[in-house]
């Protein structure tokens, strides 16, 4: 069975008539000009125009769109909001990108079940204003909440400042549909707690879109805490701050927060934002607890003692609703920060064993030197997720190359320490390289496999995710043994 | 070549072994759920030699351990370090880690902690060709290739052996509340419900021949003051009925009357089918026993978006969806881990 390549013909005439005979002239974007606000998502760096766009408003639009594609042969890219920061949702020249941006409603909010159906195009941060009066709340919160789509959180397993004690998108959702290539729709799970069959509610959850296109989502909502409490500490060192992370885990508290910024972050962040972080400090660690009032209240008092052992000399406590969101503030305007500091940025997502913090942001200093690029650390330390922002100038000569030959062996850092290449962004088409890396290629041959299960052809967002062998075998981080690959069965592109 | 490689070789050659054969094989650990079903004409592929605990960090919150570790002995280990496994195993006095798993099958906790899959981290497996792969890894947050872990964990071992697991770990409350109210049912489901919605500090609430069991867990100041807004009486959690659901073991599943596991949306108002009734996870599961034959109240048990499975459960109704589409789908996925249709 022939799977589709690259090298295959663009969309020719017959094709794009049929498809504008299923999708109405408003859902149907043509011509480069209207097409460029789609030629990327939030990998700026990495752009191509579509072949065309469809708008999807419905399931069914969806259901025709994939069921013509696959009868063409013509691959699909779908997007949601294109917030995504790993090129998941680049269209393809030769494939149309399908939207589901517009299947923004929140079909029901059940408060006795404490559950929301949802379509994929609802804005993150739209499913827990919604629940707001309700005292419930959605807790997966990527920094992108307020533009980024549910669709996309769940295609990319989103993650946030509150997994570690509330997990990642997988965690809080209970159902969800999608459409096949074959254009048929599958529904799994509800707002019931077990389902019959193999958890394929989990495993399209992080699966970039390379499995079927998510028209809906069943959300699990939580009634929101009694009582809160923000703390902000500021550290002489790095070292000290990450200890401190460490001792706060052991101690047997799970914040609903744990963040950890380095030197540079905080004094881009302090100019952006004015939120009082301390500038004298090397690294500031803010710790979110929350709870029914009087845990929080005796963990609070743990919590500052443990900061004060591991050498905290600045620690501020804010309660109130006002003085923690002007805590918050600052973190939270990290990343638009950067933009005083150089022209671009290149944000990476490795996660480590938090054990490792200290060895690892050493490392990323002595490669940030080498490279010549500024690094700032702004990151997760609760659950070991970094995200190193390196800083470079797209406009001057080989800044971008360099940006990423320095982010890749970030990631490759990450590995070493026992941690991954992507903690929540998703692989797309950035770390496919890194992806063979930490991947054996018979490991590597059973997703191609699983794929295969679900799309034969290799139609739906074909070239993400995960590398094609022969890509690892150039890369050398195969091993290839006498030109024997295994799984013959399998196409290498 | 360390001694859990050769295990792992052997058990590889196996599973070829049985291709060529034509041979179904089960991977099997201390056969803690072996009453569900037969499998005396498989070939049993035991897990018990991989016991060992690989990497335990108490300040990860993250524990690695070979299959056929024993819940019961992993949990003491990590009460050690005043840790403890998120999930209640069924059978967790002798089920392994793998076991536990493959299967699935949670606690009272599960509402309120979350799926024994939601605790998989990652895994190593053989699958139906003898490779031994890794998926996953053991940090928390990891969207490095498809979630083949939580493929793996609750397909009762169909889609390949697991040779070893890492786990998220949870702190041990600190305290751990048992409060009994006597209620009808209706009552107990909203009693159930209001809570739920509340920031009440829950880990378990079930009811149970006439009386509403609360299990609370965390600070012990906490834990008090939360009680004592509740009402009803204080009783150990020991004595209340938490390990005897956890295990299926209460005096409900002695009898000789049919016996189902129904999969509701908890706020479910009470189904009125005729028979005898438990509820547990805060109304999520109801178990019922009844002669009333399943055709004259499964559709309405369906039309609230439920879900039925007799209990005891066989592997292929636990893992048969009873959509056409979706078990095509299965089926595929399967022969893409097993091609030689090797696995039970």
């Amino acid at each position: 069975m022939a799977i589709f390549t690259s090298r295959d013909a663009a969309l020719n005439r017959v094709f794009l008539r049929a498809l504008a005979g299923v999708v109405p002239p408003e859902a149907l974007i043509q011509g480069d000009t209207a097409m460029r606000p789609f030629e990327t998502d939030g990998l700026t760096a990495k752009r191509e125009l579509p072949g065309a766009v469809v708008l999807a408003d419905s399931t069914d639009m969806v259901q025709h769109v994939l069921r013509l594609c696959k009868a063409h042969r013509v691959p699909v890219v779908a997007r949601g909001a294109g917030t995504g920061l790993s090129g998941g949702a680049r269209p393809l020249r030769e494939g149309v990108l399908l939207s589901t941006s517009r299947m923004s409603r929140i079909i029901d909010l059940d408060a006795d079940n404490r559950s929301a159906r949802v379509q994929p195009g609802v804005t993150n941060l739209a499913v827990s204003e919604a629940a707001r009066p309700y005292g419930l709340y959605y807790a997966p919160d990527p920094s992108s909440q307020l533009a980024c789509s549910i669709g996309g959180n769940l295609a990319e397993n989103a993650g946030g400042v509150h997994c570690l004690k509330y997990g990642l998108t997988v965690h809080n959702v209970t159902g969800l549909t999608f459409v096949t290539i074959d254009g048929e729709v599958i529904e799994l799970g509800g707002a019931r707690l077990e389902s019959p069959g193999y958890d394929l509610l989990a495993l399209l959850h992080g699966s970039e879109g390379m499995l079927g296109v998510i028209v809906e989502a069943r959300l699990r909502l939580l009634p929101m805490p009694e009582h809160k409490c923000v703390l902000l500490a500021g550290f002489p060192a790095v070292g000290a701050a990450a200890r401190a992370v460490s001792r706060i885990i052991a101690s047997g508290v799970i914040p609903a927060g744990l963040e950890m910024m380095d030197k540079l972050a905080i004094h881009a962040a302090e100019d952006f934002s004015g939120a009082g972080y301390p500038l004298d400090a090397e690294a500031i660690l803010l710790v979110e607890l929350d709870g029914v009032r009087e845990e929080v209240t005796e963990v609070g008092r743990s919590v500052k003692q443990l900061l004060v052992a591991e050498g905290a000399t600045r620690l501020t406590t804010a309660t109130e609703a006002d003085a923690m969101q002007r805590l918050w503030q600052g973190r939270k305007a990290a990343f638009p920060a950067m933009g005083k500091l150089a022209p671009d940025y290149y944000c990476m997502d490795g996660t480590i064993p938090r054990g490792q913090l200290e060895q690892v942001l050493t490392r990323i200093q002595a490669l940030s030197q080498q490279y010549g690029l500024e690094v700032a650390n702004v990151f997760h330390a609760g659950d070991g997720n970094l995200h190193p922002l390196i800083l470079y100038d797209a406009a001057r000569e080989h800044d971008l190359e360099k940006a990423e030959a320095l982010g890749g062996e970030i990631l490759e850092a990450c590995i070493k320490a026992g941690g991954t290449v992507t903690g929540e962004h998703g692989v797309g088409v950035e770390k496919l390289d890194q992806m063979c890396t930490q991947f054996s290629e018979s490991e590597i041959a059973q997703f191609h496999a699983l794929k295969k299960a679900f799309d034969p052809l290799g139609l739906l967002n074909p070239g993400k995710a995960v590398p094609t062998l022969a890509r690892c075998a150039e890369l050398g981080g195969m091993h290839v043994h006498g030109g024997r690959l295994p799984h013959p069965e399998l196409d290498r592109l | 070549m360390s001694e859990r490689e050769v295990d792992q070789d052997a058990l590889a050659a196996r599973i070829l072994e049985a291709a060529q054969s034509n041979a179904k094989c089960v991977p099997v650990g201390t056969n803690s759920k072996g009453q569900f079903e037969k499998s005396d004409d498989c070939w049993r592929l035991s897990t018990l030699a991989f016991n060992e605990v690989l990497s335990y960090e108490p300040t990860e919150l993250v524990l690695t351990a070979g299959s056929g570790a024993r819940i019961k002995d992993l949990n003491a280990r990590l009460a050690s370090q005043g840790q403890m496994l998120g999930f209640e195993a069924f059978n967790g006095e002798h089920a392994t880690l793998g076991g536990a798993v493959a299967c699935g099958i949670a606690g009272p906790a599960r509402p309120y902690r979350g799926a024994i899959r939601d605790f998989v981290l990652g895994c190593q497996v053989l699958n139906g060709r003898g490779e031994r792969l890794n998926f996953g890894g053991q940090v928390i947050k990891n969207v490095a290739g498809y979630d083949v872990s939580r493929l793996f964990a609750g397909s009762w071992g169909t889609l390949g052996v697991m040779l070893q697991v890492s786990v998220r770990v949870l702190p041990r409350p600190e305290r751990e509340i048992g409060v009994a109210l006597e209620c009808g049912v209706d009552d107990a489901l909203k009693r159930m419900g209001e809570l739920g919605r509340s920031a009440c500090p829950l880990s378990g609430a079930a009811f149970v021949d006439g009386v509403l069991h609360l299990r609370l867990a965390g600070f012990a100041s906490a834990m008090e003051a939360a009680a004592k807004r509740i009402g009803g009486s204080e009783i150990g959690v020991e004595n209340g009925p938490w390990q005897s659901l956890t295990d299926a073991r209460h005096d409900f599943f002695v009898s000789e009357t049919p016996i189902y596991r129904l999969s509701l949306p908890s706020a479910l108002p009470h189904l009125d089918i005729p028979g005898r009734w438990l509820i547990d996870w805060g109304g999520a599961l109801r178990w019922l026993a009844t002669e009333v034959p399943v055709s004259e109240w499964l559709p309405s048990v369906i039309k609230t978006g439920g879900r039925m499975l007799v209990w005891p459960p066989t592997r292929a109704n636990w893992l048969r969806s009873g959509d056409a589409v979706i078990d095509g789908l299965q089926g595929r996925i399967r022969k893409a881990f097993d091609p030689s249709g090797v696995f039970l």
